[in-house]
């Protein structure tokens, strides 16, 4: 059966010679989108193949300018078998050709035949890639779907290895080595980003595994030359990494790669450029149809683009090291195309090399390499070399007020300065741009930096806004005050008309009688803020009530209500607390709740609308937090413009028409300024002013003039004037900006989650819980700097009226007494002194909580803390009160605790335990060690008995 | 890495479908994030565009809760009122346009071609939208679709509506609340003989032949399922008043899903392995809408692989087999063809019944009745019910997607095509 089209054979003659047409971009059809390619060994031949099962072969014309298509597979029946998505060419089998196909089967083809010689069929899904090895005739490997590589050795052809790790990632891309001394190793590219290297010894673990990339690793490429190169490109996060894979292998391994090139869309396939060291070509899957040439020291523009595929560009093959020239691809718009250098485009030429700049004194700076302005230059070489003063090797760039060609600028006087270009000329040559083949890391690159100021402008300006921004003051006192202060500023600085403006918004301020309506603004504001506020620490409060109220015992709850927080008697509370003696804490006084805005009415839970229920579900919860808090957060002076008609004369006889309406007057004047460019007194007579010039001016052109004043102290780097700015802006969009990055989540200690409205999202726990009323406390409370224990403001109020201790039942804190005064307690020495190790030991919130001790210092050591564990467990089968009282009375004393390990081997024998005691252990054993050294001690010891 | 916020919430209105996915804590999160930012976030058309959009599509499959759920939402973003009597009342021209992509999505995607986008952005008498604003509305769209498929599987009830009109529908919801307590008591065997199958499965090696695996193919459709397609009578929202309903935002109401393998138009199979969601589909949209392409993907990923490894009553199995076959077979109503895939799987994973209720949910969410819902998994948990109708949903979603981001290839393609000449 014949399978070659054209090959005129009927009778056994030879074939006519046919006249062959190469073309440099076959279009096979388009409805045959193609996703493979391969060359034979020298390169005359080329295999292409796509997922609608076809196989092509074309031929290479001798110098290599053209295709033609030779042959096409007929697959018959086995259609759906063979479409390929890869295809191999072995490089030892000259007719060898192995391609992939959906179901799993790796077929081998006779390309001389045209047929298939044996298909393996090892892999369960999709197979997607498949490659010869280099030097063995026999061996070649497929990856595929399931995650595993299969080798296959064309000798025996029943056995299989197999290459997994277990995961359940695509391989995507794999690849043997070139090198005689790795010719055991292949290395895989799969989904999950990695790069595995195996030996095909071992198919149990990889050689080498590193990730690479995020999302999947698209293609993997070894370099011709350096064989502990390697290259892989990624597929979502469109980088070429270059590895040394070799050095990873070391213990101490830097896992970055050597190189990084990011390219514009997700990378298909990517191949290194035979004979050159440094570049890589890739293609893209998607969004972008060139395929590219990058030189991997640049990343973000590659050297040449070949634009000839109109869908996007599936794989392409380079010829080999001699020729490194043409390469061949194709893709999926059914094109197969041969490419040549000469005929690529160079993105770097369009590349702009040409920039500006200006230096925060107001200097400009330009440059431009003199390479491409070639034309405009000449005239300047020629000046150049007509100039028989310059000496020899001079920089090129230099005092420009000589130059002919700076007519528009004008250096400053006392700044005739040098510059060096980054470049210097060497013997006076010009270079031109592309002379001996362009190079970007290792040619010089002539340009030219121009400086200078523009005429408008001098140099005396900057330094006027930069002292007027400091000088000014911009909020915080009274309109005259300030716009007194800043006419004198810029009185000072010399710039009279600016001055003159100052006063005159001050006349007119004053006119408008801004003063007074600001004043009067601001308390309104404050009032509706505290308002705001207390409403909705209200209604935190009440939910909080309603949720415990649903934990508590119906029984118990009526008590509660009617007990608690509608009256403030006392002797129901203490029924309560006399039904009830196994509470954990102590309600001595019925704590009235007192925020007085209850009202005590038994309708006002029930019937409340806004209270739904109780608010278990997250998604409640997440409603609560959303409403939160409300927008309206005046911590600045809020402004909302009056309107125009709410404003009224105080005597409108005396005034003059023209003068009648000051704010427009002021706008007027601003706007002046604006025109003129200066856009620091705009901005800060706009600010001194306030809101209410938000009738004369739109609330856009105010934000500009704030957003470009703060530009322009941003360069300056006056960064307090552009904190005031924010500060005082009435515009909501600069304002704004102070907000940012002020809020602070709070997270729980146990469960790491975070803190919504005091309790812990996750395990429920609370920021602070009142230790009177149980309660969780919203807004301000009072803790004890002791012993910890928080409470409402008014409750602790109550309390200490009535008793110095502190509210919770075996806590013997004296919470009325102050820390600092009892550090200074005569009878007692600073134990300090005698002791080398220390350690601290504070406590934590929950002092009745045993385990709450928590160590911190450098000298912790083992044994020390063996003993604060002994004495919490000896403490524990007592009361805590002891140990509690115990540290009490040290930390009043002095911040630490001192522990011997003698005393602990004390302890340990002679198992003491009251605290008393146990001070005198440690005391005792000090004093053996000591007694000596320390004989004031002594004394003190017998004070202490 | 961005630091954690909590997910938004969503209005009150999401409240039924909310409860429901909260048996899927894991999925609810992506869940809330992706319809915030697609409703409710940054974006190229403006929120009451986007809910006007949702509007014409969930009236596509005459799914009232979702048409209600978008009304009020149209309304609290501002929109003018003059809209809602009618798509020909409605002032902005591009959204009127958008209702030939709109059938096309929800009912035959693979009509949905270079040309449909051509046509939308580059019509020069016309309205036309800007590439961006298409891909917005195309998402807005087949989410919708897919939403809708949901709502109806779960039979959701809006939440504020009339006590009266409450009793009337409460038996939709009352399944769930009825099969939440589930515990296999009325034992059918159909676990055991699920199990019994996958095993067997399991065991079978795969036929290498890709001839069979064609035929399967095709014959997955030839079983019967209800009422064929093509056929428009509404069922239990039977009066023509509720049909007029519908049909203010959407013309032609006749069109709808045809299958795939008796559809007289000359489209080809979409092979998986030419165009996947992963490699070609997700880039094309993250290039044009970032914020959302992200997340449908997360959903997608976490919808598949999903799993609590129960079945039923029974620990510790691999569902990947069923979830393999359910996902697959939804694909394939819509002629989306995995090539590795043996396809006589999936008449052995799922029974008739149940192949009927995920194509009639799928693509005929107004037909599903209370019997339907009942009538299948009914040994299973109401979670893993849930489970299945979520997998329903995102790959009805993806498939609509893979559909719309292949035709916009074509498009580039094709653009390229004339500007090269």
């Amino acid at each position: 059966m014949k399978f070659r089209e054209e090959f005129d054979n009927f009778n056994g003659e030879p074939k006519s010679p046919v006249v062959k047409e190469f073309k440099r971009i076959v279009e096979v059809t388009q409805l045959e989108p193609l996703d493979a390619i391969s060359s034979n060994r020298e390169y005359n031949r080329i295999v292409v193949g796509g997922v609608r099962a076809s196989l092509r072969i074309f031929q290479v014309s001798p110098n290599v300018d053209g295709l033609e298509n030779e042959f096409c597979f007929r697959l018959g029946k086995k259609r759906n078998l063979l479409s390929a998505s890869h295809v191999a060419w072995s490089k030892t089998r000259d007719q060898c050709i192995g391609t992939t196909s959906t179901n799993g089967a790796v077929t081998l083809w006779n390309a001389e035949r045209g047929e298939i010689e044996y298909s393996f069929q090892a892999h369960k899904r999709t197979a997607t890639v498949v490659r010869f090895h280099p030097t063995d005739v026999n061996l070649l490997i497929s990856g595929s779907k399931d995650a595993s590589v299969y080798l296959y050795d064309l000798r025996e052809k029943n056995q299989v290895t197999c290459f997994s790790v277990g995961s359940f990632e695509t391989i995507r891309d794999a690849s043997f080595h070139k090198y005689p001394e790795c010719s055991t190793l292949f290395v895989t590219a799969d989904d999950s980003g990695m790069i595995r290297i195996w030996d095909i010894r071992e198919p149990k673990k990889p050689y080498l595994h590193f990730p690479a990339h995020q999302g999947y690793a698209a293609s993997i490429s070894l370099h011709s030359k350096a064989p502990h190169l390697l290259a892989t490109g990624g597929g979502r996060d469109r980088f070429i990494k270059v590895w040394n894979w070799k050095s990873m292998l070391d213990e101490n391994k830097d896992t970055r790669p050597m190189y990084t090139v990011e390219t514009m869309a997700p990378i298909g396939r990517i191949y290194w450029r035979p004979g050159c060291e440094y570049q890589i070509s890739s293609c893209a899957i998607v969004n972008d149809t060139s395929v590219h040439v990058w030189d991997v020291r640049r990343p973000f523009l590659p050297i040449y683009s070949f634009e000839e595929h109109i869908d996007s560009c599936t794989d392409m093959c380079w010829r080999n090291a001699v020729e490194q020239n043409t390469f061949v691809s194709c893709g999926k718009d059914g094109r197969v195309v041969l490419h040549t250098m000469r005929e690529a485009a160079r993105p770097h030429d369009f590349a702009n090399d040409c920039t500006v700049d200006v230096a925060p004194d107001g200097l400009y700076a330009l440059g431009v390499s003199s390479g491409v302005v070639d034309a405009q230059m000449s005239d300047v070489i020629d000046w150049y070399k007509r100039d028989s003063n310059r000496r020899q090797n001079e920089p090129i760039v230099k005092d420009l007020s000589e130059h002919p060609f700076d007519a528009s600028f004008e250096l400053p006087a006392s700044d005739k300065r040098a510059y060096l270009g980054p470049y210097l000329f060497k013997n006076n040559n010009y270079l031109p741009h592309h002379e001996g083949g362009y190079c970007p890391f290792s040619s010089l690159i002539p340009s030219e930096i121009r400086l200078g100021v523009p005429e408008l402008q001098s140099g005396q300006e900057i330094q006027k806004f930069f002292k007027c921004a400091n000088g000014y003051r911009l909020g915080g006192a009274s309109i005259t005050e300030l716009c007194a202060n800043n006419a004198r500023v810029s009185e000072r600085m010399g710039i009279p008309q600016v001055a003159q403006t100052w006063r005159l918004v001050e006349a007119l301020a004053e006119q408008a009688q801004i003063e007074k309506r600001r004043i009067e603004k601001e308390m309104e504001t404050q009032k509706e803020y505290t308002e705001q506020f207390r409403m909705q620490i209200l209604s935190l409060i009440q939910q909080e009530r309603l949720r415990c109220l649903h934990a508590i015992p119906e029984s118990l709850a009526k008590c509660r209500l009617a007990g608690w927080i509608f009256e403030k008697d006392r002797q129901i509370a203490e029924q309560w607390r006399a039904d009830c003696p196994s509470s954990a804490s102590i309600f001595p006084t019925a704590s009235p709740f007192a925020i007085s805005a209850i009202t005590a009415t038994s309708d006002f839970y029930f019937g409340d609308g806004e209270l739904e229920g109780c608010l278990h579900t997250s998604c409640q919860r997440a409603q609560l937090c959303s409403a939160r808090f409300p927008e309206v957060l005046p911590f600045r002076s809020d402004w909302r413009p009056l309107k125009v008609e709410a404003f009224t004369q105080r005597d409108p006889m005396e005034v003059s028409p023209s003068a009648s309406k000051p704010l427009p007057k002021i706008a007027e004047v601003l706007q002046y300024h604006a025109d003129l460019g200066d856009v620091q007194t705009c901005s800060c007579v706009a600010l001194v002013i306030g809101g209410l010039l938000g009738e004369a001016i739109d609330e856009d052109t105010a934000a500009t003039w704030f957003s470009n004043y703060l530009e322009m102290l941003d360069r300056l780097e006056l960064f307090v004037a552009m904190a005031a700015v924010r500060k005082y802006a009435w515009v909501k969009r600069i304002s704004d900006k102070v907000l940012t990055g002020t809020h602070l989540n709070v997270s729980c200690l146990k469960c790491r989650k975070r803190m919504v409205d005091g309790a812990c999202l996750r395990c429920d726990r609370r920021v602070a819980e009142c230790v009177i009323c149980d309660l969780m406390i919203f807004g301000m409370h009072w803790m004890c700097g002791k012993c910890r224990h928080p409470m409402h403001l008014d409750e602790a109020v109550e309390w200490f009226e009535v008793s110095s201790m502190c509210p919770v039942s075996g806590c013997k804190c004296q919470c009325n007494l102050r820390t600092t005064e009892q550090k200074v307690m005569p009878s007692r020495p600073q134990p300090q002194l005698f002791f080398s190790k220390k350690i601290e030991i504070r406590r934590d919130s929950r002092a009745s909580d045993s385990n709450g001790y928590r160590q911190r210092g450098s000298a912790v050591n083992a044994a020390s803390w063996n003993l604060a564990r002994v004495r919490q467990r000896r403490g524990s089968s007592r009361s805590n009160n002891r140990l509690q009282e115990q540290v009490l009375k040290e930390e009043e004393n002095s911040e630490y605790l001192l522990i011997d390990t003698q005393a602990q081997k004390k302890i340990a024998q002679e198992g003491l335990g009251t605290a008393d005691e146990f001070n005198l252990v440690v005391f005792h054993f000090a004093e053996e060690r000591h007694k000596k050294a320390y004989p004031r001690w002594a004394s003190w010891r017998r004070t202490f008995t | 890495m961005t630091p954690y916020s909590p997910p938004p919430a969503l209005p009150r209105v999401w409240e039924p479908l909310l409860q429901v996915i909260q048996s899927h804590p894991r999925y609810e999160e992506p869940f809330v994030r992706c319809i915030n930012e697609l409703f409710y976030g940054a974006g190229p058309l403006r929120v009451h565009e986007r809910h006007y959009i949702a509007l014409m599509a969930a009236s596509r499959h005459r799914c009232s809760f979702m048409l209600n759920l978008f009304e009020r939402e149209f309304e609290a973003a501002g929109g003018d009122l003059g809209w809602l009597k009618g798509l020909k009342f409605c002032k902005n021209s591009k959204l009127i346009v958008l209702d030939e992509m709109n059938r096309l999505l929800a009912h035959q995607p693979w009509l949905c071609l270079a040309d449909t986008i051509q046509r939308l952005t580059k019509n020069e008498s016309g309205p036309h939208l800007s590439l961006q604003e298409l891909v917005h509305a195309a998402i807005v769209l087949s989410h919708t679709h897919a939403l809708c498929s949901f709502a109806e599987a779960i039979g959701a009830v809006p939440i504020e509506i009339s006590s009266s009109e409450r009793q009337s529908m409460a038996s939709r919801c009352e399944w769930l609340a009825r099969d939440k307590e589930n515990t296999g008591a009325r034992r059918k065997g159909e676990i055991e003989d699920l199990l019994k199958r996958m095993n067997r499965l399991r065991a079978v090696a795969a036929d290498g032949s890709d001839e069979r695996g064609k035929e399967t193919f095709e014959r997955l459709h030839e079983q019967p399922e209800d009422g064929g397609s093509g056929g428009d009578s509404p069922t239990s929202a039977g009066d023509g008043s509720l049909l007029q309903n519908f049909q203010r935002f959407t013309g032609n109401l006749s069109f709808t899903y045809v299958d795939f393998q008796s559809r007289s138009d000359s489209t080809k199979t979409f092979k998986i392995h030419e165009f996947s969601w992963d490699q070609h589909g997700y880039v094309i949209l993250e290039d044009l809408y970032n914020e959302v392409t992200g997340k449908l993907d997360e959903k997608f990923n976490l919808t598949q692989n999903l799993t609590y490894k129960t079945m039923g009553q029974y620990e510790d199995v691999d569902t990947s087999a069923y979830r393999m076959a359910v996902w697959n077979y939804i694909q394939a109503l819509y002629g989306i063809r995995h090539d590795d895939y043996d396809y006589s799987e999936v008449n052995t994973m799922l029974s008739r019944e149940m192949k009927t209720f995920i194509k009639t949910v799928a693509c005929f969410p107004h037909r599903v009745t209370d019997s339907l819902r009942n009538g299948v998994m009914v040994d299973f948990k109401a979670s893993e019910k849930v489970h299945v109708m979520l997998m329903i949903m995102e790959s009805r979603l993806q498939a609509a997607l893979l559909y719309f981001t292949r035709a916009l290839t074509n498009y580039y393609a094709s653009d390229r095509r004339s500007a090269m000449r």
